[in-house]
């Protein structure tokens, strides 16, 4: 198979497969229906071709050089057909015509008058066989120019008419035509002695990808894109082509060499068969798969708002919402680039605070002179390749949005406010923003800019409670310092006198009567003594402040309820024994961990058992219960013998600002963190009491 | 002259530990006890001059003690050591109780605490 030959079957292939992808994509529209019956035409042709630069054989040669010019014939009257159409110019008389012209030849071609029109084949090249041209010819030729010019004519009419996307259309069939053009002028040169390269194969293919294009899609594409996306086609397909057809050829070989000539035609009986079995639906996933790489222009709209509707936009962590929202954009709509930029107050600008294939992190756009204070003015997306926007784009913002790769930029405005910017890059495709993307993107970015709000002040409103919560801890840890007090002072008391009575011995000569051993034994205990007490205050006020750190993010840990209840006793343990309150711990030993933060479980068991050590006073008995529940729960119950909360009084205890103590003593506070802090650790709290018998506070934790 | 006899109750063991060191080195006669009702037991059979009491302890508290002291041995003249923050108005109830001083662990200096004994035994 000579590189004629080859580069005709790749664009035979290639070409039937633009016009089927073309029929497929809408088989409805009469412009798609005449485009794949004139694409038909050049099949023809171009199988010609690829038979007679295949072959030795005159007569073989000469039934394809029939096919050729059935196909050649047709070509200028469904031509001219299918661009009137696209044109949308009535011409029916003239089409009528050209048909009635095309047709003569025809049967000209078949009948016994052949000869009239062409003489027959000859192998001129060593390559080919090519057509020795007859009076018929050299009319036909005349025919099909002036078709040609007709309807180079009235496409060149159109352009000048039109505007927009349409003078875009017409500017593809311009081009398609002088492609053309040229590539009919290719063969003409094989038929007048001129052994030229096979260029018009590959000049061909991009004919018919241009005109598919021009047609099928309504928007700016570049020609280059165009190009580099027919090659791909192309390539594949001939990778793929070669593969399948290298075996026949190989058992071609074999049949010929056996049998002679007959073989040959059995030969290609079998990659007859093996091509029209396996082409077709080869044929169909390959563009099946190019029409989602290459040709990727309708991603799943319905999938974006699904998953940004249920999985996006009702996120309230700000750094996860911004950093799904682009995730998520780059990965439906398949861009090379994203990002979202926030308002800062503390940089006066916009930040890039999340980003996907954007490699410099820290941007900030300030509000001078940058693409931020251009969309602050206008107020309105910003596209690089937008057409129509008929004021060119400054230079500073073409170097900002070189920096954030971006393609289309939203302002994301909230009540007249731009809180933001979204930044889209390239489509993987290379294709631009259509009407139909912005018809989607806009309404989410304004979406978006209510979701980043809310999750801001979400943000805020946490750190106020955090701070409540830090602040009610201090008052807390406050109240404790009578506890801690004795837990500090006892153990230091202890030191001190002990050194101090060993000194004031020594000095006033009392342990005159002692030997220097005895007295060497006494020093040494009484260090020894002093350090355990010392020890003994530091492991308290380590714990103090341990516990009286703010938490800074909440993590999710495997807690064992008895140690944090242990560690909390070794805090509030003091203070119930000093007043004589009984505490009883009843937990299993076999009891899941729970999932929460370990220190706010602290938090919570230390709130609960000192309340209700304060709800007793004196003389009481607290027991901690904890019991694993169905559904991967554990419940620990936390009951006092105090005076009970009466039951009008139950729905408001966990209020903010509600409090029984005197004032100064608490603020009000303490169950109402509680209750968030459980929440926030996917627990739930509930209590029952009996004026003067108790209360019982029920906490529900998820278990490992 | 007799030996001056103090009764030390503490639930703290090592601080009763070191006063009996302290005291007896120098002369007097000291008991201890690290609960109130001990204490009160011992105070019926010992009848110290001084009872220094701890104001929180489980069992009975300090106070209580003091009161029942008066009871059991109402000679006795206690101090107060405690390590029990408390505001002054503890401090005045137990003054009014017949506390004779009021000592805060830590003790800034055990001659002090001596010299506030010397000085309440020798008051009426």
């Amino acid at each position: 198979m000579n590189i004629y030959a080859l580069s005709s079957l790749v664009a035979l292939i290639v070409n039937s497969a633009i016009g089927i992808f073309v029929y497929l994509k809408n088989k409805n529209s009469t412009i798609n229906r005449l485009f794949a019956l004139f694409i038909s035409t050049t099949v023809l042709w171009i199988s010609g071709c690829l038979m007679e630069s295949s072959t030795y054989n005159e007569s073989f040669a000469l039934f394809w050089d029939k096919i050729l010019y059935t196909g050649l014939t047709l070509f200028p009257a469904t031509c001219l057909h299918f661009t009137t159409t696209v044109i949308g110019v009535k011409k029916d008389r003239i089409i009528k015509i050209t048909y009635l012209i095309s047709s003569f030849f025809v049967i000209l071609n078949f009948s016994y008058l052949r000869k009239y029109f062409i003489y027959g084949v000859e192998r001129k090249y060593p390559f080919r066989f090519i057509s020795e041209p007859a009076i018929g010819w050299y009319i036909f030729i005349i025919f099909f120019m002036a078709c040609a010019l007709y309807w180079i004519y009235l496409t060149w009419e159109a352009y000048r008419a039109s505007s927009g996307h349409r003078r875009t259309q017409m500017k593809y069939l311009l081009t398609a035509w002088l492609i053309g053009s040229f590539t009919c002028f290719m063969y003409l040169l094989l038929v007048f002695n001129v052994a030229t390269p096979p260029i018009d194969n590959f000049t061909g293919i991009v004919f018919a990808a241009i005109l598919a294009y021009a047609i099928v899609k309504h928007q700016l594409m570049e020609i280059e894109v165009i190009l580099k996306k027919t090659l791909i086609f192309a390539g594949l397909f001939a990778v793929v082509f070669a593969v399948l057809v290298l075996p026949t050829l190989i058992v071609q070989e074999f049949i010929i060499r056996k049998m002679g000539l007959s073989g040959r035609l059995i030969g290609f009986g079998i990659s007859t068969i093996l091509i029209v079995l396996i082409l077709r639906p080869l044929e169909t996933f390959l563009i099946r798969i190019t029409d989602k790489f290459l040709f990727q222009k309708k991603y799943d709209y319905k999938e974006l708002l699904k998953t940004f509707t249920g999985e996006v936009l009702t996120v309230l962590d700000l750094t996860r919402l911004v950093r799904l929202t682009t995730y998520k954009l780059a990965d439906i709509i398949k861009l090379i680039s994203c990002g979202i930029l926030l308002f800062d107050d503390k940089e006066d600008g916009y930040k890039l605070i999340a980003s996907y294939g954007i490699k410099e992190k820290n941007i900030v756009l300030t509000r001078e002179d940058t693409l931020a204070s251009f969309m602050e003015r206008t107020r309105t997306y910003l596209s690089t390749r937008h057409t129509e926007k008929d004021y060119a784009i400054p230079e500073d913002i073409v170097k900002d949005m070189n920096r954030l790769k971006v393609e289309l930029a939203i302002p994301l405005i909230l009540h007249d406010d731009m809180i933001g910017i979204l930044t889209l890059g390239k489509k993987k495709s290379d294709e631009p923003y259509t009407q139909d993307d912005m018809d989607i993107l806009l309404p989410l970015a304004r979406t978006l800019a209510i979701a980043i709000t809310n999750a801001k002040l979400f943000e805020e409103l946490s750190k106020t409670q955090a701070e409540a919560a830090q602040r009610e801890k201090m008052a807390v840890i406050g109240t404790l310092s009578a506890g801690i007090n004795h837990e500090i002072c006892n153990p230091l008391g202890i030191a001190r006198g002990q050194c101090e009575a060993f000194l004031l011995n020594y000095k006033e000569g009392l342990y005159k009567d002692k030997s220097e051993k005895e007295l060497l034994d006494k020093a040494v205990n009484i260090m020894n003594k002093t350090i355990t007490e010392i020890d003994r205050a530091t492991a308290v006020t380590k714990r103090l402040s341990a516990f009286a750190k703010p938490i800074k993010e909440l993590k999710a840990d495997e807690v064992v309820v008895k140690d944090e209840v242990h560690e909390v006793m070794t805090l509030v343990g003091h203070e119930l024994k000093l007043e004589k309150i009984d505490f009883v711990e009843e937990i299993p030993k076999d009891l899941p961990r729970i999932l929460a933060d370990r220190k706010q479980v602290q938090e919570i068991f230390f709130n609960l058992i000192r309340n209700a050590g304060q709800a007793i006073g004196e003389n009481g008995k607290i027991i901690v219960r904890a019991k694993k529940s169905p559904g991967n729960k554990v419940l620990v119950e936390i009951e006092d013998t105090g005076h009970g909360i009466p039951e009008d009084k139950l729905d408001v205890i966990f209020n903010p600002f509600y409090t029984t103590k005197e004032p100064g003593k608490g603020t009000g506070l303490g169950l109402f963190i509680v209750r968030q802090v459980i929440e926030k650790n996917r627990g739930r709290i509930s209590v029952r009491s009996k004026v003067g018998v108790g209360t019982t506070f029920t906490l529900e934790f998820q278990s490992t | 002259m007799e030996k001056i006899k103090i009764l030390a109750i503490d639930d703290e063991i090592e601080f009763t530990n070191m006063i009996v060191e302290y005291f007896e080195t120098r002369g007097y006669q000291v008991f201890s006890a690290s609960k109130g009702v001990n204490g009160l037991d011992m105070a019926k059979e010992k009848k110290p001059d001084i009872v220094l009491i701890d104001l929180k302890m489980p069992g009975i508290d300090g106070d209580q003690v003091v009161a029942q002291l008066k009871k059991v041995h109402p000679k006795a003249k206690s101090i107060i050591i405690t390590a029990y923050m408390d505001e002054g108005k503890a401090k005045k109830k137990l003054e009014e109780m017949g506390v004779r001083a009021y000592f805060e662990k830590p003790l800034a200096s055990l001659k002090d605490l001596e010299a506030a004994i010397q000085r309440i035994v020798k008051e009426k």
